[in-house]
């Protein structure tokens, strides 16, 4: 029998808010952070919050890193992190300084600016501000970094390596991938709108969530409360496109479909699917096309929370993991903000979104350019009553 | 109980003669503050439609993976690892350089999709189609132990019964200008492309070793109690690396495939590759089968 995987600890900043509690009343007021998506604290408030030295620099990647990390570490009242290990997903890493200095590292003497570049040196940095980690490194699969960072976790956890991880994703907004996605002509200007027949395109966002994840012997040893249990996950590749899905869904429904089968669940289990639901033409049906496949009929509510944050690329696991966490304790499925016309192929969304539900179990989809799709089943730890 | 992991295959292109082990008796002495790869004739591998719209990257990692996929008789493995500690830094290059020069119209969108690290191993499970598990890892000098300690965790659980791994990098002009800036003494800056075939259970006797263990260590202040536990029959350390495959990001995966071969040619025993030039140290211990 495998070691359970349970969190205890979960920190989250996006558009919508710095931490648990404001991101929370976002949600439920309705609140997004649309369409500029940046996290309302610049460089140097987040410098202040983190008693880094305003001159230091340090890449956005890391720094909304260390907001989400510390909170999740925070909850989980994990003190020394010596003999935990950090998974972190980003794509982006230090590019923001990269592209602020490019000419200047190029021919203006400063090649040290390259040393922020890399995707590993951006998790570097997290895992030293809390004084270090037994094993740091990063996942870099585009728009699903965090998830699978959370995968490779709870591998950890499971194969008896390690019995706490901090796993997740952050990604700052760069002027690199804005402009990235504007040349694929997949950016909406106006809010997006995942699965409505209208949505013409993403909104970038910005932001970090982080989960602790523990051996479930490890947590009940420390008596600390139990936030959810991660009870199967699923990776799989589309293998259709560099960039696009595939019009039957097949990367997204065989990760759903691994997340079931390793919860040993069935998909009348599934009490809400918080949807990669980026709200471009393409995604949208896909996904919704996998969902059918695997729900037939009675597909469970499912909501895109992009329509709040905004699509926060390689940090969207992480950060829609913490709210999946949210939704499970307060009892509430989010809105799906801006849908009002069903479209063809697509699912019908939870627009209003719900209050005052019990969800037991849920799936946090993350899919990415090069078809990686992954999918989270996270469950509720206590019991309907 | 853990199954056992196998190295059944591995490929290499690097600054060292392509695709051949026979280079190990008489490896090329590096020179220059970084070097290229010596790349095979891709006119065997690729149509000039696919060599066209292909970087020299990703025809260096399509031909080691369907090297061992080849020697192997795998066609379509149940998990691609990949790592690289830059990914595809020449794409980058092409969309960050005008943007950064000229102006943020006008950007080519290919070059922005083919400059996601997963690129190179999405680009491997298109042409294989395979829709198993497949994961990129870039944590710079490790990145390649992050993907085999990846691959192992399957591997051991039974979740994977063979598992592809590979550890790619190139270097541009820029790129070999600026770390040649930051860090001017040492082994030639380089770039390689590595790929191996994992495999768990039984006891395949045309496997090249035994992967006994894959460990990471963040920021160790020494390595070297970890490397006296394993009492190797050869440690191969950075020096012997870098001096063989140059610095670069796939080095030490580059390392673990050389070793491998000795261990397969009979030349040790047990290798132990300690990679810890980094602030993260990589171990990787490879047993005769």
């Amino acid at each position: 029998m495998a070691t359970g995987v349970v969190i205890t600890g979960a920190g989250i900043v996006s558009a919508i808010g710095v931490g648990k509690d404001e991101t929370l009343r976002s949600l439920i007021a309705r609140k997004s952070g649309l369409p500029g998506g940046e996290v309302a604290l610049s460089d140097l408030q987040l410098k202040t919050i983190l008693d880094i030295p305003g001159e230091e620099t340090v890449a956005r990647t890391s720094l909304l890193g260390m907001v989400a990390v510390k909170e999740a570490l925070e909850q989980a009242g994990i003190a020394g992190t010596g003999d935990a290990a950090l998974i972190s997903g980003t794509t982006v890493g230090g590019m923001d300084i990269t592209e602020k200095h490019y000419l200047e590292m190029l021919e203006g003497g400063r090649p040290d600016y390259f040393r922020h570049h890399t995707c590993g040196s951006s998790t570097d940095r997290i895992a030293g501000y809390f004084g270090g980690f037994a094993l740091v490194t990063t996942t870099s699969t585009a728009c699903s970094s965090a998830a699978n960072s959370i995968i490779f976790g709870a591998n950890l956890i499971r194969s008896g390596r390690f019995d706490v991880v901090v796993a997740g994703g952050s990604e700052c907004l760069t002027r690199y991938h804005t402009n990235g996605f504007d040349s694929l002509m997949i950016l909406d200007k106006e809010p997006c709108r995942p699965f409505d027949a209208s949505r013409a395109g993403l909104n970038l966002g910005e932001g970090a969530g982080f989960v602790v994840l523990e051996s479930e012997a490890h947590a009940l040893a420390r008596g600390c409360r139990l936030l959810g249990r991660l009870e199967g996950w699923g990776n799989a590749c589309d293998a259709f496109h560099q960039t696009a899905s595939s019009p039957d869904g097949e990367g997204a429904f065989l990760a759903m479909s691994k997340a079931l089968e390793m919860a040993g669940l069935r998909p009348a289990d599934i009490d809400y699917i918080n949807a990669h639901g980026t709200g471009t033409v393409n995604n949208d049906e896909s996904e919704s096309k996998a969902m059918s496949r695997l729900f037939g009929g009675c597909v469970p509510p499912v909501s895109s929370t992009k329509s709040f944050t905004g699509h926060t690329t390689s940090a969207s696991g992480g950060i829609e993991t913490v709210i999946c966490l949210l939704a499970m304790e307060y009892g509430f499925i989010p809105a799906n903000l801006g849908w009002k016309v069903p479209s063809e192929g697509c699912i019908t969304p939870e627009a209003e979104g719900r209050s005052k539900v019990f969800l037991q179990h849920v799936l946090c989809n993350s899919f990415a350019f090069g078809g990686n799709d992954s999918s989270l089943l996270i469950s509720n730890t206590r019991d309907h009553e | 109980m853990n199954r056992k992991v196998y190295i059944r295959a591995s490929s290499q292109i690097s600054v060292q003669e392509p695709l051949c082990e026979e280079w190990m008796e008489h490896p090329k002495q590096l020179s220059g503050p970084s070097v290229r790869c010596i790349d095979p004739d891709y006119k065997q591998f690729f149509s000039p439609m696919q060599a066209r719209r292909m970087g020299l990257m990703f025809k260096r990692a399509m031909v080691t993976s369907r090297k061992v996929l080849e020697t192997s008789g795998i066609s379509c493995p149940d998990a691609i690892i990949t790592g690289t500690a830059l990914g595809c830094i020449g794409n980058t290059e092409s969309f960050l350089d005008p943007m950064c020069r000229e102006g943020e119209s006008g950007l080519s969108p290919t070059a922005f999709m083919q400059s996601t690290h997963n690129t190179i191993g999405s680009m491997v499970a298109i042409a294989l189609g395979c829709h198993g598990y497949n994961c990129t890892y870039s944590q710079d000098g490790v990145s390649f132990e992050s993907a085999l300690l990846d691959a192992v965790m399957q591997l051991e659980s039974g979740e994977a019964g063979n598992s592809l791994v590979g550890a790619h990098d190139e270097i541009t002009d820029n790129v070999a200008r600026l770390r040649e800036a930051i860090e001017p003494e040492g082994y030639p800056f380089s770039e390689g492309s590595v790929a191996m075939m994992l495999v768990s259970g039984g006891r395949p006797d045309d496997a090249l070793c035994e992967v006994a263990d894959v460990r990471i260590l963040s920021r160790p202040e020494s390595v070297e109690e970890a490397v006296a536990g394993y009492r190797a029959d050869y440690v191969m350390r950075n020096d012997v690396t870098f001096s063989l495959f140059g610095r670069c990001g796939p080095a030490s995966g580059l390392a673990v495939h050389a070793a491998a071969n000795m261990i397969a040619a009979g030349r040790y025993s047990s290798v132990l590759v300690v990679n810890d030039s980094g602030s993260n140290a990589g171990l990787v211990f490879l047993k005769k089968v």
